[in-house]
């Protein structure tokens, strides 16, 4: 049960003239699927960071279940990057391929057993938890991937464009299942997309974003306010 | 179709783009040991380069032939791109993905090339060394890579370490400066992977079960972390200990890079110098080897060379000769009879300069086990009958991976159907 509130935050890159983000206020209630949508450069990315703790904000605070985070690490956070790598290594089962991770954390292998057989039942995975990656179909390798991040616990995910490396063949298919098992799991969720088409698809709000400042939130029904707003990118040549 | 190349564009022209990567005629292929990779790659000889092709959406295809020109163009490690292809339909119509192009650079081989049947922990730990050097050198040139693995690298021989290069850029960004939350990201990225590659190796039975893969991860960051303060932290001393400047000018020319621009600062009172690194440049001793002697090699190759160098002016008396003239001497009485020397049938075993480096270890071990200096065309014969034959190839390619060619690389792991693309 977490929320995520950013109250007036900035971000400057080093190097940099112009801040990354501006002044942005935001709120995201328990469970909610919001999705930060602008091109690239308005500052999506960097308020993920910010939220997770790679980036700290120049000014403003990050809140996480109303407590500031702002001197808590990125580790002590329990912010998880999802898919933040989609290679499956050959060798590994999928059990091995959703703990590995567990192991540098230092947890014990009763614990990483146990976590990782929750995540593959809330996935769907417990079938395959003995199975390799070319046994796997696409789904289930995103799904490998996204139980990765699970197996964390996390109170809050950021997924950071994470349709931008798949083919278009399982594009759609794949946002629409990272949709379906978020509200099954019930995991405050920022999803950071430069596709309106995708943002529509799947949030509960969306924050409009350019050039580093807030230009609204609006419910994914509010189609004609935020056609003015974004632009769907041009179709790629196909 | 569009098809964006560099140069060889019209052979380029004549692969057959109507069809999708893994279904190119095998005569057209020629083998090599590859890397992971969650796209398809093939690699294919044209106008004498190996190219490699990859296949993937055609806004990244464009995106990353981009971003591998301008880190080409930043001197740093990474392949160099050829060209990328988009709008590919087969002959039906239907749409297939775009593809990249990019030069397969010679003599270098993918991690699990150079992990034998059972890993060589010292050979484990000079490919994360090599990593870890890489990811500093990117993250001077202002790159965040976003997905820094072993599997996102290429490995080639430098003296007895390796020299690391980039070869998957497509979720990097290039910026004036990166900022500690950037770097930080890369580093928290590359612990997960490199664990994750060793444990599947682990898994895979090639790295016995008491070596702790999360060791590998923990190095890197190590060095990293030591490289970076030597590159780029302050320094502050007290205003008699300038010698501290000097020092770590001779520090960061042990480590490979000079220093192009350096901040000195004194407090108000006069007490205290702080110094700060502003623009450091890697190829210290590739530069000056360069210079002296026109060779081109690696940065550790480079320094063996000049030590040797030394070496000689000090051996045959010309220690107040000029440098230069030292070095063109050295060039003809040493460099050259050992290259030349070297039979055309093993010249695709090793680079020059790295088969020079192992001539210089192998006569080392002649003179110490003598017990007196072995002659250099002594110690070529030698080299050159029972050293060299003992080397795999990695300078080729294998049309179809024969017997013969197993053998040549017994070293690798060639049971494995996933080792050959």
């Amino acid at each position: 049960m977490s929320t995520v509130t950013l109250t007036d935050v900035s971000h400057r890159y080093p190097s940099t003239v112009t801040p990354s983000v501006t002044g942005v206020t935001l709120h995201v209630p328990d469970g909610e699927f919001f999705v930060l949508l602008g091109p690239s450069g308005s500052g999506k990315s960097t308020i993920l960071r910010m939220i997770h703790g790679m980036e700290r904000p120049s000014g403003g605070t990050v809140a996480i279940d109303g407590q500031d985070v702002g001197s808590t690490r990125p580790s002590d956070r329990d912010v998880m990057l999802a898919f933040e790598n989609y290679a499956l290594y050959p060798h590994m089962t999928v059990a091995e391929n959703m703990g590995f991770a567990l192991r540098l954390t230092g947890l014990d292998r009763d614990e990483i057993d146990r976590r990782v057989l929750g995540a593959a039942a809330q996935l769907g995975l417990t079938e395959v938890l003995d199975a390799r990656n070319d046994e796997l179909d696409g789904l289930q390798r995103q799904k490998v991937a996204l139980a990765r991040a699970l197996v964390r616990k996390p109170r809050v995910f950021v997924m950071d464009e994470p349709l931008a490396h798949l083919p278009q063949d399982v594009r759609d298919s794949t946002r629409d299942q990272i949709r379906a098992m978020q509200q099954d799991l019930g995991i405050t969720t920022l999803y950071a997309t430069s596709s309106l088409e995708d943002a529509r698809a799947v949030a509960d709000h969306i924050a409009v974003l350019d050039d580093g400042r807030l230009l609204g939130v609006f419910a994914p029904e509010q189609f004609s306010q935020l056609t003015t707003l974004v632009p769907e990118p041009e179709p790629e040549p196909s | 179709m569009q098809i964006h190349a560099e140069r060889l564009a019209s052979e380029v022209r004549k692969l057959p783009w109507h069809l999708p990567l893994a279904a190119w005629p095998k005569d057209l292929l020629v083998g090599l040991p590859r890397g992971l990779s969650r796209h398809v790659v093939r690699f294919v000889e044209l106008g004498g380069d190996v190219l490699a092709v990859k296949e993937t959406q055609d806004r990244i295809a464009a995106r990353e032939h981009d971003m591998l020109q301008a880190l080409t163009n930043l001197e740093v490690p990474a392949v160099a791109p050829l060209g990328h292809v988009v709008e590919r339909r087969t002959a039906a119509g239907a749409q297939l993905p775009g593809a990249l192009i990019t030069v397969h650079l010679r003599y270098s081989l993918p991690y699990r090339a150079l992990i034998s049947q059972q890993l060589d922990i010292g050979v484990a730990e000079r490919l994360v060394d090599a990593l870890a050097a890489l990811l500093a050198r990117l993250h001077l040139a202002g790159f965040f890579w976003g997905d820094v693995s072993l599997s996102n690298a290429l490995f080639r021989r430098d003296a007895d370490s390796f020299a690391a290069y980039l070869v998957d850029a497509e979720t990097g960004e290039l910026h004036a400066d990166l900022s500690d939350g950037q770097r930080e990201h890369d580093l928290h990225l590359a612990r997960t992977n490199i664990a994750g590659d060793f444990l599947d190796l682990q898994a895979g039975g090639k790295v016995a079960s008491d070596v702790d893969p999360m060791a590998f991860s923990d190095q890197l960051l190590r060095r990293y972390r030591t490289l970076w303060q030597e590159l780029r932290e302050p320094e502050e001393f007290s205003i008699d200990e300038r010698w501290r400047i000097d020092d770590r000018f001779r520090r960061l020319n042990a480590i490979g890079f000079d220093i192009g621009e350096l901040t000195v600062t004194t407090d108000l009172d006069g007490v205290t110098t702080r110094i700060e690194p502003k623009v450091v440049e890697p190829g210290h001793h590739r530069r000056r080897l360069l210079r002296l002697t026109g060779i081109e090699a690696q940065e550790n190759q480079a320094r063996r060379m000049l030590n040797d160098l030394d070496s000689y002016r000090i051996a045959t008396g010309r220690a107040d000769d000029s440098e230069e003239k030292s070095a063109a001497d050295w060039l003809r009485d040493v460099y050259r009879p050992v290259v030349e020397g070297i039979p055309g049938d093993f010249r695709d075993r090793l680079e020059e300069a790295q088969v020079f480096h192992e001539f210089l270890d192998h006569r080392w071990y002649l003179s110490e086990r003598s017990g007196s200096d072995v002659s250099t065309p002594d110690a070529i014969r030698s080299y050159v009958e029972n050293v060299l034959p003992q080397r795999p190839r990695e300078a080729s390619y294998l049309r179809e991976p024969s017997t013969a060619a197993l053998q040549v690389l017994s070293e690798h792991d060639l049971r494995d159907p996933d080792y050959w693309e």
